[in-house]
C-alpha cells in the first residue's frame, strides 16, 4: 500500500484554507537523523507518545476480536481500521497493519476513586493508573511523565488537545477538571488542554518576526520574566506551605516560558492559519485538530499529547438525523437491539478518527519509514462496556512501532489480573524514559507486544 | 433504607476533606436517609465561638481576570475567552482549590498582557487615562515613576514595597531605546499583569495576640475581600484610600464601608456574579431544544428567561424593604414579550421589560415557576423531573447528594405509553435505586405540568391529566400540590434561609462550609439569625457577614509560616 503524502490542500481541506506543510523530512539527513541543531549529533529519530480518549465506552460484543495474533477478523467497531472515505472524498488508508487491538487489560483503581459515578471514576485513572480524587485526577499522567523526563528537548513539552468545549459544572458527580483533562502533572495540576484551534495554531505557528525584532521580544519577556520571579520570591516567603506550592506552580509555570523563549527559532516554517472554523462539523473540526497535533510534531515542537475526543454528554450531530438530539452517555446505556447499533456506529466513528490520526503521523515520512513507525498512540474510552461501566476488560488500539521494537497488526489478549498501567510502563520505555513502575499498580512492563 | 424520622434533625454535614484541610472542605451525604451527626461537632459543644477559616491564597477567576483588567486599564473585550476554564466545585467558580494553574496558563497570561499592553499603548485616549502624563523628554522619568505608583498599587491591591516599584522601573529600562515611547509603559503592564501579587488574592495578615492562633486580616486583604465579594472587581483607588486610612480595622468601619460600595453601581454586577452561579442561570446560555419540538424556542428566549430571574433576584436585592425569600413565593414578576407570551399572559405595553403582577395567575409566581429554572433543569425530556427535584434539594436546601455509585443501572428507556413519572416510578421499583431518587424524583413532579422550556400544560400529548402531586422526603409534612405550595413549604423551612447564608459563604470564602460547631457552623447560624432579624434583608446579611470574625480573621493555612 502506497502511504499518502499530506499535501497542502488535504491539510485544511474543509477549512477553507491552506496550510503550508513544514517537512519534518527537511530537518533529517538521509539517514533519517536530526540536523540543524546546536547540539547536532546522529541519534535515532524520536518517539512520540500520544494518548487518545473517547468517552461512553463501547459494546464490547462488537469490539473484541475472538481470534488473537495477526490473523484476527475486524469486528463490526473495528471495521474502519480497513480503510475508509472521509465525506469530501479523501481516503484513509487501511491502518489495521499498524495497529495492535489490545484486550483483556483493566482499568482496576477506578474502583478505589473517592467519589462520583463509573465515568469519572475511570476517567479520573486514565492515563494515569492512580485513584481519583475528590478534586483531581489522583497521579502524573504518562505523557507528562515523559514530558518531565525527555520534554525539554522541544520548546513544548506536551501539547494537550480536546476538541470539546470545557465544562464548568460537577459531571457524574465530579469536578469538570476531571473530565476536561487527560493529561496530569500531579494531582491538583492539571495540563489544560487546547480546543480552540486559531488559538491552538497561533500557539504552535504564530509568526515569527523579523531577527532584530524577535531579539527584542525575547529580551522584553527575559526582563518580565525577571521581574515576576523576584515578585515569586517575595510572596513566597510571606504564606504558608500549602499556598507556596501552588505558588510554585506559577513559577514552574514562568520558568517553562523561559524556556520557550530558549527554544524559540528552532521551529519550522509557520503553515499559514486555519480559517473560519465556526462552521466546521464536529468531526471535520477534529480532524482539523489532529493536523495541526501532527503538523506540531512533524516540525519537532512537542513529542507528547493527548488527544481527548469530546465528553461523554457530547452530541454526535454529524453521524445524521437520528443523532441529532441523541445523548450519547444516555445512549451508551442503553441495551436494546437499536441502541446496540447505535453505539457500535458511534465507535466506529471514535475508531475513524483515530484512524485519521494514525494515518496522518504515518503520511509523515521521516528516516527509513513514516512518523507512526517512531510513536505509540494508546486509545481507549474510560469505561469498556458502556451500558454498565465495566473496567476489567478495556477497549485499547496501540498504534505505531515505538520505534521499531513493537510488532503491529495483530490482537494481543491478556489474561485476568494485568493493569493497563503494565502497557504504560512498556510504553514508557520505548519511549525512551526507564520505568519499572507505574501508577497505583503498574508493577511490571508487557513484553509481548514485541512478538 | 431506613426513612429518617420526621423529627429528627435534618442539618446535613460536610465532612473535612483531609487531603486538603484548610484548603477546602467538601462532603457528601454518606447515604440518602440517614441524617449525618457530625462527631467533631458533638465533641465540641461549646457552639458559641466562631472559629474562622483559613486564609487563602486565590488566583483570579477568568471572569474576575476580565472584570479586573477593565476597571484597571479600560479593557473592554474579554480576554480570558483563551485561557482554560475554570471549574467550578460546590457551585462556583472562585473555589480555591480549582483555581489551578499550569504552564497554559502562564502563556495565556503571557499573550494576554501582551495583547492588553499593545492596545492601551496604541490608543491615545486609554494612554491619557491610564498613564496622563508626558512620556518624552525630561518629564518622561517621573511620568514612569508616577504611573508605576498608582497603577501598581490599584493592580497589586496594596502600596508597593521600594523594591516592587525599583522592579518595575527596570522593566521600563528594558525599553528605553526603543523607538516606541511607550514601549516602556506597555511593559510595566506585561509584568504587572504576569505577576503573582496580580493573579493571586494572597491573604496574609497578622498573628493578633487577643485571639491566640488567628491571623487578623490586614487592611489591604479586607479591601480585596469586600472588593471581590461585591463588586466582583478589583478595588478602586478609594477603597485603596479607605484601607489605608484605617477605616476597615474595624468591624463598624467594614459595615459602612460595605454599605457605601453596596450603593455603588459595580455592586449590581458584582451581586449578579454570585446568584447568576448559586442560581445556575449561566446554564441557560448552552441550553438547546429542538426546534420542530418547540417552535418557540430560540436563544433569545433562553436570554429573556435568565434575565426574568435576574431581574427577579435585583428586585429583592436592592428594594429598599424587599423580603428576600418573595424569591420563591413573589406574586409578582418581570416579563418581556417572548416570555409573555411562553406563559400565556398578556405581553407588556411597549413589549419590553415591565413588572407583571401574577395574582390572577396561580400557576405562576416565585423561581420554581419561572422557566430558567424549569429549563436549565430538563437537561433531557427524560431527565427533567429528577433534575428539578435535585436542584431543589442543592441549590435551595444545600443539600448534597451523593453521586450515582460506580456500575449502576442507568433510568430505563421508556415503554411506550408510560409517562415519565411511571418511568421514573419503575426506576424507583430498584431499592438500590429507590435510595436516593426519592429525595429527587417526588419532588420534581410537583412540577411536571412545566414542559423542558417552562410552558403550563394540563393535559400531556395524549390528552392525560398530568398530576403536579409530589412529596419531600425528610420534611414535614412531605407531601405537597404544585410548586406554589412547596414554595410556602420552603419559604417557611429555616433550612432555606440558612441555605441563603451558605451559599453567599462559600462564594465570598471560596471553599465549602464546614458545617460543624468547630468549623464554620458557628458563623453561619449568627449570620442566618441576622438575616431572619432583618426581615430577610440580603444587603443586611451581607453587611452583617463581612463585619463578622469570619471575614475579618483566618487561620494560617497548610502549616502558616
Amino acid at each position: 500500500m502506497k502511504p499518502f503524502r499530506l499535501n497542502r490542500r488535504a491539510l485544511l481541506r474543509g477549512a477553507g484554507a491552506a496550510i503550508a506543510l513544514p517537512v519534518l523530512d527537511a530537518m533529517l539527513d538521509d539517514r533519517g537523523r536530526l540536523f540543524g541543531r546546536a547540539d547536532a549529533q546522529p541519534r535515532p529519530l524520536p518517539v512520540r507518545l500520544i494518548t487518545f480518549h473517547w468517552p461512553n465506552g463501547t459494546v464490547m460484543s462488537r469490539w473484541l476480536p475472538t481470534a488473537t495474533g495477526a490473523s484476527y477478523a475486524l469486528t463490526p467497531c473495528l471495521q474502519p481500521l480497513s480503510g475508509y472515505t472521509l465525506p469530501d472524498g479523501t481516503a484513509v488508508p487501511a491502518m489495521r497493519g499498524d495497529v495492535n487491538v489490545i484486550s483483556g487489560l483493566e482499568n482496576r483503581v477506578a474502583a478505589l476513586g473517592v467519589t462520583g459515578g463509573g465515568h469519572i471514576r475511570a476517567l479520573g485513572a486514565f492515563a494515569n493508573g492512580m485513584p481519583m480524587l475528590a478534586t483531581s485526577a489522583g497521579g502524573i499522567s504518562l505523557d507528562q511523565v515523559a514530558a518531565n523526563a525527555i520534554g525539554s528537548a522541544t520548546r513544548f513539552p506536551s501539547v494537550p488537545v480536546a476538541v470539546q468545549p470545557a465544562i464548568t459544572e460537577n459531571w457524574d458527580g465530579a469536578t469538570a477538571a476531571i473530565f476536561n483533562n487527560l493529561s496530569w502533572a500531579g494531582p491538583d495540576r492539571p495540563v489544560p488542554a487546547d480546543r480552540d484551534p486559531a488559538v491552538l495554531f497561533n500557539r504552535l505557528f504564530a509568526a515569527q518576526p523579523s531577527a532584530s525584532a524577535a531579539e527584542r521580544v525575547a529580551r522584553y519577556r527575559r526582563s518580565v520574566i525577571d521581574y515576576v520571579q523576584d515578585d515569586w520570591t517575595r510572596l513566597s516567603t510571606r504564606i504558608g506551605r500549602v499556598d507556596r506550592a501552588r505558588l510554585d506552580e506559577h513559577l514552574s509555570s514562568i520558568r517553562e516560558l523561559e524556556r520557550e523563549i530558549a527554544l524559540a527559532g528552532a521551529a519550522c516554517a509557520a503553515p499559514s492559519a486555519p480559517g473560519d472554523t465556526q462552521a466546521l462539523s464536529g468531526d471535520a473540526f477534529a480532524r482539523l485538530m489532529m493536523r495541526l497535533l501532527v503538523t506540531a510534531m512533524r516540525c519537532d515542537l512537542t513529542r507528547f499529547a493527548s488527544f481527548q475526543l469530546y465528553h461523554p454528554g457530547n452530541l454526535y450531530p454529524w453521524l445524521g438525523p437520528a443523532w441529532t438530539n441523541l445523548e450519547r452517555h444516555g445512549l451508551s446505556h442503553r441495551t436494546d437491539a437499536e441502541a446496540v447499533e447505535l453505539n457500535t456506529v458511534a465507535t466506529q466513528y471514535n475508531v475513524a478518527q483515530f484512524a485519521y490520526l494514525c494515518s496522518l503521523l504515518k503520511a509523515s515520512l521521516e528516516g527509513d519509514g513514516t512518523m507512526l513507525d517512531n510513536a505509540l498512540v494508546y486509545m481507549t474510552s474510560e469505561v469498556g462496556e458502556g451500558s454498565t461501566h465495566t473496567y476489567d476488560d478495556l477497549p485499547i488500539l496501540l498504534a505505531g512501532k515505538g520505534g521499531g521494537r513493537v510488532v503491529t497488526g495483530r490482537h494481543v489478549r491478556y489474561a485476568p489480573g494485568r493493569s493497563m498501567s503494565d502497557l504504560f510502563v512498556a510504553m514508557l520505555n520505548y519511549a525512551g524514559v526507564p520505568t519499572t513502575r507505574f501508577g497505583h499498580d503498574g508493577m511490571a512492563g508487557i513484553t509481548q507486544l514485541e512478538g | 433504607m431506613r426513612a429518617a424520622p420526621p423529627n429528627a434533625p435534618r442539618r446535613l454535614g460536610f465532612q473535612a476533606f483531609p487531603r486538603a484541610a484548610g484548603a477546602m472542605a467538601i462532603g457528601v451525604l454518606a447515604a440518602c436517609t440517614g441524617v449525618i451527626h457530625d462527631p467533631e461537632g458533638a465533641a465540641r459543644p461549646d457552639a458559641s465561638v466562631a472559629i474562622p477559616g483559613p486564609l487563602l491564597l486565590r488566583r483570579l477567576t477568568n471572569a474576575e481576570y476580565d472584570r479586573t483588567v477593565r476597571d484597571l486599564l479600560g479593557q473592554t473585550t474579554r480576554v480570558s475567552a483563551d485561557f482554560p476554564a475554570d471549574a467550578k466545585v460546590f457551585g462556583f467558580d472562585d473555589g480555591a482549590v480549582s483555581l489551578t494553574i499550569s504552564p497554559l496558563h502562564a502563556e495565556r497570561y503571557r499573550d494576554a498582557a501582551e495583547r492588553i499592553g499593545a492596545e492601551v499603548t496604541a490608543s491615545p485616549a486609554r494612554m491619557a487615562s491610564v498613564v496622563g502624563c508626558d512620556l518624552t523628554g525630561t518629564g518622561r522619568a517621573p511620568c514612569l515613576a508616577r504611573f508605576v505608583g498608582s497603577f501598581a498599587r490599584r493592580a497589586y491591591r496594596r502600596p508597593l514595597v521600594d523594591a516592587e516599584v525599583q522592579g518595575l522601573l527596570h522593566v521600563a529600562d528594558v525599553a528605553a531605546d526603543d523607538p516606541d515611547r511607550n514601549a516602556a509603559v506597555a511593559l510595566i503592564i506585561e509584568a504587572v499583569l504576569q505577576s503573582p501579587s496580580f493573579l493571586f488574592r494572597a491573604e496574609f495578615g497578622a498573628p493578633d495576640p487577643s485571639r491566640p492562633g488567628l491571623y487578623r486580616l490586614g487592611r489591604f486583604d479586607l479591601a480585596s475581600r469586600l472588593s471581590y465579594l461585591l463588586w466582583g472587581t478589583t478595588p478602586d483607588d478609594a477603597l485603596l484610600d479607605t484601607a489605608q486610612a484605617g477605616t476597615l480595622d474595624t468591624a463598624e468601619g467594614l459595615a459602612q464601608t460595605a454599605r457605601t460600595m453596596l450603593a455603588d453601581a459595580r455592586a449590581h454586577e458584582g451581586l449578579a456574579a454570585f446568584y447568576g452561579q448559586w442560581l445556575r442561570l449561566y446554564t441557560l446560555a448552552t441550553v438547546h431544544r429542538d426546534a420542530t419540538q418547540y417552535p418557540s424556542w430560540s436563544p433569545e428566549l433562553s436570554a429573556s428567561m435568565s434575565e426574568e430571574t435576574s431581574r427577579t433576584v435585583d428586585d429583592l436585592v436592592w428594594r429598599d424593604g424587599a423580603n428576600f425569600l418573595d424569591l420563591l413565593t413573589g406574586h409578582a414578576t418581570f416579563l418581556d414579550g417572548r416570555l409573555a407570551t411562553l406563559y400565556g399572559l398578556p405581553p407588556p405595553a411597549d413589549g419590553t421589560w415591565a413588572r407583571t403582577d401574577l395574582s390572577d395567575h396561580p400557576e405562576r409566581g416565585g423561581l420554581l415557576t419561572q422557566a430558567s429554572y424549569l429549563t436549565l433543569t430538563a437537561h433531557s425530556e427524560g431527565s427533567m423531573l429528577i433534575h428539578r427535584g435535585k436542584y431543589v434539594r442543592e441549590v435551595l436546601l444545600c443539600e448534597t447528594l451523593p453521586t450515582p455509585p460506580a456500575n449502576v443501572p442507568t433510568i430505563p428507556a421508556p415503554v411506550p405509553g408510560e409517562t415519565d413519572v411511571e418511568r421514573l416510578e419503575r426506576h424507583r421499583s430498584d431499592p438500590s435505586c429507590n435510595g436516593c431518587h426519592r429525595l429527587m424524583d417526588p419532588v420534581g413532579m410537583g412540577m411536571h405540568r412545566y414542559d423542558s422550556i417552562g410552558a403550563f400544560h394540563l393535559v400531556d400529548a395524549q390528552q392525560r391529566a398530568i398530576s403536579q402531586a409530589g412529596t419531600l422526603y425528610g420534611y414535614t409534612p412531605p407531601d405537597f400540590d404544585g410548586p406554589t405550595e412547596l414554595s410556602r413549604r420552603l419559604r417557611d423551612l429555616p433550612e432555606v434561609s440558612q441555605c441563603v447564608v451558605r451559599q453567599v459563604f462559600r462564594y465570598a470564602f471560596g471553599r465549602a462550609e464546614v458545617m460543624t460547631a468547630a468549623g464554620d457552623l458557628p458563623q453561619i447560624e449568627r449570620t442566618t439569625e441576622r438575616f431572619r432579624s432583618s426581615q430577610y434583608s440580603f444587603r443586611e446579611m451581607l453587611v452583617s457577614l463581612v463585619a463578622s470574625d469570619a471575614f475579618r480573621y483566618g487561620r494560617p493555612a497548610g502549616g502558616g509560616s
